[in-house]
């Protein structure tokens, strides 16, 4: 098994994060784990520091991206898979999808009518979407993620679940939205 | 210590002539920019790199090939004076065609004054005389020029390099490059981006952190790198560009341009063929590089007196600079900055000198380019400053570069799914699980694609990759484990195991236009042929220095000793200095190695009388040389 992201960079398992500290250490682990460093060494030191730099690299990505960083928090407690079961289901908002259904026949009526308000309902989506990840961010951010299972930390995590569920669906609506068209 | 030749490495050097000057350390590391229309071959020497001259004693070597009628060939400044007399034997701008298809280049294919072989599965050919040499062929013959060059400088054979590529270069572009370099007998220890190369030089002369775009217009190819510089960190975050863009563009402009008004004069004048198309470049170039310096240039072509102002240069040029907008964009956005986050926009490239272009940088940055640094020689130098780098002499700097396109598979529909997205930083790596569709499946194909688009069809494939020794199974129980690995040179490999069994996989590779086998077997059969002359080449300078560092030892020791010697032993010395001396303007090995044997020899006495002046005993039982060399 490969480390997690945390363990490459000796981190307890937590959203919140020091950027700063993590560049550094990111450029002090380069500099002592890149293949440049080895050159004209033989062939099985050059193998090991392109993996151990890639495990590396790859962690660091995921570390400094919010998004990548929660779904590996996901991921280490077992909880991402969750998200793909039915749970949160009432999260969906159930009047903005209503919406796009009266849109799309409006697009087969009048498309040059429609076009207007396909642009109005993708920016109320999107602004719907922005809200949820600052909600994300925040709950994460509350989330013992060393210790996931404690009865409060379950009810954040339950929270968080639905509202991601929300911003997808929304990013959808969004994306077909789209394809209807807009001249 | 042996008494060997080759010990000399160790010792302590006598004299500092040019040609010892390397001698003592490490085998040296070249960083070499192999452009598409000069090239240029650099050194760090105690932390500061330098240009190393060429055959004709300048910095830039034109990467032209003339073919002569007995098969030799010339190159550089020699091979550009004949391509516009002589254009059927004379080989330009190889670089775009380096690594590429005959689709690749359909779009620039009637601009270029070659004659083309081309097939839909290799890459394409350049005719000459009934022979079809490879891009790669030609780019070794640039590579072995430098090569030459830089050993003639240090004085000392030269294997290991840097060789640059544009920053935009896909998979096939980089390995057609570093198969150049190993036909050229270099051991190719990186393929480095050339705007992070520049960022080197740039960094080593201001030594400032910030956020730095390096623009790169060259004589081939765009490209636009982000980075950010950080006490001695260089790292990439975002890089784009255009292989299929630069000064050769202006040149077609201007050319189109030019024949546009000598058909004013004369409407049924054609100028198809190499002859005109190679006579119309030429002019076009020529009246480009006047305009830099002066605002109005004429010249004389097809009999005709044309006239060019920088102004209506500058309309013509306009549309290949718009063409830089769009990847520019693009890095920014993806290096998560706006342009008014950048510190610095470092101009690279000869058509940088151009003060439209300057001024086109300017208005889209919104800020004055630097241009301190001489645009085409920045490239090289940093090449040089990472050669240092690897050669473990400069622990301060280190660069962290990004894979410049995406990288995928085909999925169900023709669709890419993305293994590794662009701009990723390298070394990365991705792992991936196959399974067989039918019982008792032995071997499982996959097709590995380079692109942004969604589709595979639209995106360019690299190579089939065909995984052989699957043990027979029942359908979708093999578990084909396969990890892509796309190393710091930006070159992808390709890694399977099977692991229901555990059995190891064969994988054969099957490159679109990169090289097939044929190629590659005959390319290396020519390379064994070259083996031979590079072994003695490389011997005759080793016996030339072991001669030089003999020789000065004695000139330096004999004034001393006369004193203590008999006077015919002392003129019988310098007869043989003299010998040696004389055997170093003749390429002869034999010659060299006996005129310093002899030497050797005639100077033991010498030698002995110094040790015993010598109050150190550890020097007994030393060669002669060896103690005129501590002395
Ligand atoms: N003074 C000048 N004014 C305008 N253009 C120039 C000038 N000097 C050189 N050029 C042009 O610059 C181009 C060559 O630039 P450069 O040497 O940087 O390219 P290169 O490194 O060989 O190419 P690439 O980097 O694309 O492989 C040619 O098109 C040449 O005509
Ligand atoms: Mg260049």
């Amino acid at each position: 098994m490969s480390s997690s992201a945390f363990e490459v960079f000796n981190l307890k398992a937590s959203f919140k994060l020091d950027e700063r500290a993590l560049e550094n250490a990111y450029y002090e682990k380069s500099r002592e784990l890149h293949p440049d460093r080895v050159a004209r060494g033989d062939k099985s030191a050059l193998l090991k520091s392109q993996e151990k730099s890639a495990e590396l690299n790859r962690a660091y990505q995921t570390l400094r991206d919010p998004e990548q960083r929660l779904e590996a928090l996901l991921r280490m407690s077992g909880r991402l898979k969750d998200e793909k079961s039915e749970e949160g289901r009432e999260a969906i908002p159930m009047d903005l999808a209503e919406e796009f259904f009266g849109l799309q026949e409006a697009a087969t009526e009048d498309p040059a009518i429609a076009s207007k308000k396909v642009r109005a309902f993708i920016d109320t989506v999107a602004r719907s979407a922005g809200a949820d990840t600052a909600a994300i961010r925040e709950l994460a951010a509350r989330i013992d993620w060393e210790s996931a299972s404690t009865p409060e930390n379950e009810a954040l995590i339950g929270e968080l679940l639905s509202r991601r569920k929300r911003r997808a669906y929304l990013l959808s609506l969004a994306d077909n939205a789209r394809k209807l068209g807009v001249a | 210590m042996s008494d060997q030749s080759g010990t000399f490495k160790e010792l302590p050097v006598i004299g500092s002539g040019p040609d010892v000057r390397n001698a003592g350390g490490q085998d040296p590391i070249i960083g070499i920019d192999l452009g598409t229309t000069n090239s240029l071959v650099a050194i760090v020497e105690n932390g500061v790199p330098r240009i190393i001259p060429s055959r004709e004693g300048k910095n830039l070597v034109p990467s032209v090939v003339h073919f002569n009628a007995d098969g030799s060939h010339e190159i550089g400044d020699a091979a550009k004076g004949l391509r516009a007399r002589d254009p059927k034997h004379t080989v330009y701008s190889a670089k775009r065609l380096l690594g590429r298809g005959a689709a690749d280049i359909a779009p620039i294919r009637h601009l270029l004054a070659l004659d083309l072989e081309e097939s839909s599965t290799s890459n394409v050919k350049i005719r000459v005389e009934g022979r079809a040499y490879t891009p790669i062929e030609i780019s070794a013959m640039i590579l072995r020029e430098l090569k030459a060059s830089a050993e003639r400088d240090l004085g000392r054979p030269v294997e290991d390099a840097v060789v640059t590529v544009p920053a935009y270069f896909n998979d096939s572009q980089r390995q057609a490059t570093r198969a150049a370099g190993r036909l050229a007998g270099l051991n190719v220890l990186r393929i480095l981006n050339e705007p992070t190369a520049a960022s080197l030089a740039y960094g080593l002369q201001k030594k400032k952190n910030g956020l730095v775009a390096v623009f790169d217009l060259g004589g081939g190819t765009f490209d636009i790198s982000i980075l950010k510089l950080h006490e001695g960190i260089f790292e990439v975050l975002a890089t784009n560009g255009d292989t299929q863009l630069g000064g050769d563009d202006i040149d077609h402009a201007v050319a189109a341009w030019i024949e546009s008004e000598l058909r004013k004069e004369d409407r049924t004048a054609s100028f198809n063929g190499l002859e005109n198309r190679a006579a119309l470049n030429e002019a076009a170039e020529e009246l480009k590089i006047r305009l830099s310096a002066e605002s109005t240039a004429t010249l004389k072509a097809f009999g005709v007196t044309i006239t060019l102002t920088r102004e209506k240069l500058a309309e013509l040029t306009m549309p290949v600079l718009e063409r830089t907008r769009a990847p520019i964009e693009t890095a920014i956005r993806d290096a998560g900055l706006g342009t008014s986050d950048l510190s610095d926009v470092v101009l690279v490239g000869g058509p940088t000198r151009l003060s439209f272009v300057r001024k086109f940088v300017e208005e889209l940055f919104g800020r004055a380019p630097n241009f301190s640094m001489n645009p085409e020689e920045v490239v090289a130098l940093g090449a040089a400053i990472q050669a240092d780098i690897l050669a473990g002499n400069n622990k301060d700097f280190l660069l962290l570069d990004v894979v410049p396109l995406s990288l995928g598979i085909e999925t169900f529909g023709g669709a890419m799914s993305r293994l590794i997205p662009r701009n990723t930083r390298i070394p990365t790596m991705a792992k991936e699980r196959f399974t067989t569709f039918v019982e008792g499946q032995t071997k499982v194909a996959i097709n590995v694609f380079q692109g942004e688009r969604e589709l595979v069809a639209e995106n360019r494939r690299l190579a089939e990759f065909v995984l052989g020794g699957i043990p027979p199974l029942p359908a979708g129980v093999a578990r084909i484990e396969v990890t892509f690995l796309v190393d710091a040179d930006g070159i992808l490999n390709v890694a399977a195991k099977e692991t229901y069994s555990g059995v190891e996989q064969s994988i054969e590779v099957k490159p679109m236009y990169g090289l097939t086998d044929e190629e590659v077997e005959r390319m290396l059969a020519a390379g064994h042929a070259h083996a031979e002359s590079d072994a003695r080449a490389r011997k005759l300078i080793e016996a030339k220095n072991e001669a030089r560092t003999v020789l000065a030892a004695t000139e330096k020791a004999l004034p001393e000793m006369r004193g203590l010697l008999d006077p015919k032993e002392a003129a019988e010395i310098e007869n043989l200095a003299r010998e040696v001396r004389q055997s170093l303007d003749r390429d002869d090995l034999d010659r060299v190695l006996g005129a310093r044997l002899a030497l050797d020899r005639g100077t033991v006495h010498m030698a002995e009388l110094l040790m015993s002046r010598t109050l150190e005993s550890g020097l007994k039982n030393k060669r002669a040389a060896d103690v005129l060399k501590k002395s």
